[in-house]
């Protein structure tokens, strides 16, 4: 199969195929295909070809197809709504950056006070280097609130508690202790004789009902007694 | 065909320097966008049903053998949730067109890469392009077959384009994304190639 050498002709076959010439152009290519064997095999293939491709494509539901459309509007609505979504979320995050920072500042503000020498429960942190031993608390601190020391041996170190419980019977198995002992705190200063009964009064503590306990206070000193290498003391 | 070739008067109206027609065509769809814009869910259906065979002929055409009818509807889903997009820079058909070929492209690599994973056999991967098999009724539809066959994937794309649509250079230019010029090479490069084969 040949070219014809007209390819201005040529190149609107597919137009002529496609009823797409204007009225005077129809007509030229026309008069042409008609003196052209060779534009009228190029037309017969197109034709052909048409034809394939026509039944070769499957017949398509159209109605399925609308119904899974966006509906009308529905990207304009898309857009309007998202601002209002978008304040919704600022509005959000706003409020959980206040929350945040209000739970911050009263965690610092409560840290504050426990460093002031208000008892507070929080847990020791790394051990500093051994120091002078230095008297507990004030005994106003402790005089209204009974303190019973209690002592747990680790390695290497001897811990002393006081527990503020006024309303168990721990606080009146403590005033049962020895003065000093209440007073000071501190196991340091005691003979054996009062150690012994402290750790009988300690063996007592199980008698504690169970109860929600308190909150526990500990007075973190880590000073140690000239005696004690490396001991901590909870005051 | 429910969108046979478009012809008569109103396709007269855009002739232009090249002596081709058309035009009231292109108003009318954008008059129904505008329709459905407003909400007129009427306009939607009327532009489908003007476009739904084309879009379906095309995927055939670019070798799309499974779930024509689901590309074509994927192009309106598209098309219709992107619809402002759509400036009226092209027809609305080309617009349609560049859409479907982009899921096709989109479909194409997400076979690709489950035959890679598969490792199917070569000529199982070979029938990418098999668009026509299986429904040509004589030898000469066969023979013609055999031909599109041989044509790359571009050359295809702007030979359907132009033969089953008869779209102008410049349409398939915008739709396959490429220059005027280009595909005019391209579909004289297929039109040889064809006549080639075809002795």
């Amino acid at each position: 199969m040949n070219d014809c050498r007209n390819a201005e002709i040529r190149d609107q076959l597919p137009d002529l195929l496609h009823d797409r010439l204007s009225a005077g152009a129809r007509a030229a290519v026309l008069v042409h295909v008609d003196s052209c064997a060779e534009c009228r095999d190029e037309l017969a293939l197109l034709r052909g070809v048409h034809r394939a491709l026509v039944m070769a494509t499957p017949r398509i539901d159209t109605s399925r197809i609308v119904s899974a459309l966006p509906k009308p509007g529905a990207s304009v609505q898309l857009r309007s709504s998202r601002p209002s979504r978008s304040r919704w979320t600022d509005w959000r995050v706003a409020a959980t950056i206040t929350v945040v920072a209000l739970g911050g500042m009263s965690v610092a503000l409560l840290t504050r006070s426990s460093d002031s020498g208000q008892p507070l429960a929080v847990a020791p942190g790394p051990m500093p280097a051994p120091q002078a031993p230095v008297a507990g608390p004030p005994a106003t601190g402790s005089a209204s609130v009974p303190a019973v020391p209690t002592t747990t041996r680790g390695v290497g170190r001897e811990t002393t508690l006081a527990q503020s419980t006024p309303s168990t019977p721990v606080a009146s198995a403590a005033d049962d202790a020895p003065t000093e002992i209440g007073m000071e705190g501190r196991l340091t200063g005691l003979n054996e004789r009062q150690l012994r009964a402290l750790l009988d009064d300690i063996q007592q503590l199980k008698a504690v009902p169970i109860t929600e306990p308190e909150p526990v206070t500990l007075k973190v000193d880590t000073k140690t007694s000239p005696g004690s290498t490396g001991d901590m003391e909870i005051m | 065909m429910s969108d046979a070739p478009r012809g008569g008067a109103e396709h007269r109206e855009r002739a232009g320097g090249t002596g081709r027609a058309g035009g009231a065509d292109e108003q009318r769809d954008l008059e129904l966008i505008a329709r459905w814009k407003a909400g007129d869910e009427r306009a939607a259906t009327e532009l489908v049903e003007r476009h739904s065979s084309a879009l379906a002929r095309f995927a055939v055409a670019s070798g799309e053998r499974n779930d024509v009818e689901e590309l074509v509807q994927d192009t309106f889903v598209r098309a219709f949730g992107s619809i402002d997009g759509f400036r009226g820079e092209s027809t609305f058909r080309t617009w349609l067109f560049t859409i479907e070929r982009r899921l096709l492209l989109d479909r194409r690599r997400a076979e690709k890469r489950r035959r890679d994973r598969n490792e199917l056999q070569e000529d199982d991967a070979a029938t990418e392009y098999d668009a026509l098999d299986s429904v040509v009724a004589d030898e000469t539809q066969a023979r013609l077959e055999e031909a599109v066959k041989t044509l790359s994937p571009t050359q295809r794309e702007v030979f359907s384009l132009r033969i089953a649509e008869g779209l102008s250079y410049k349409e398939i230019a915008e739709a396959v994304g490429t220059t005027e010029g280009a595909a005019r090479v391209h579909y004289h490069n297929a039109m040889r190639a064809v006549k080639e084969f075809l002795g």
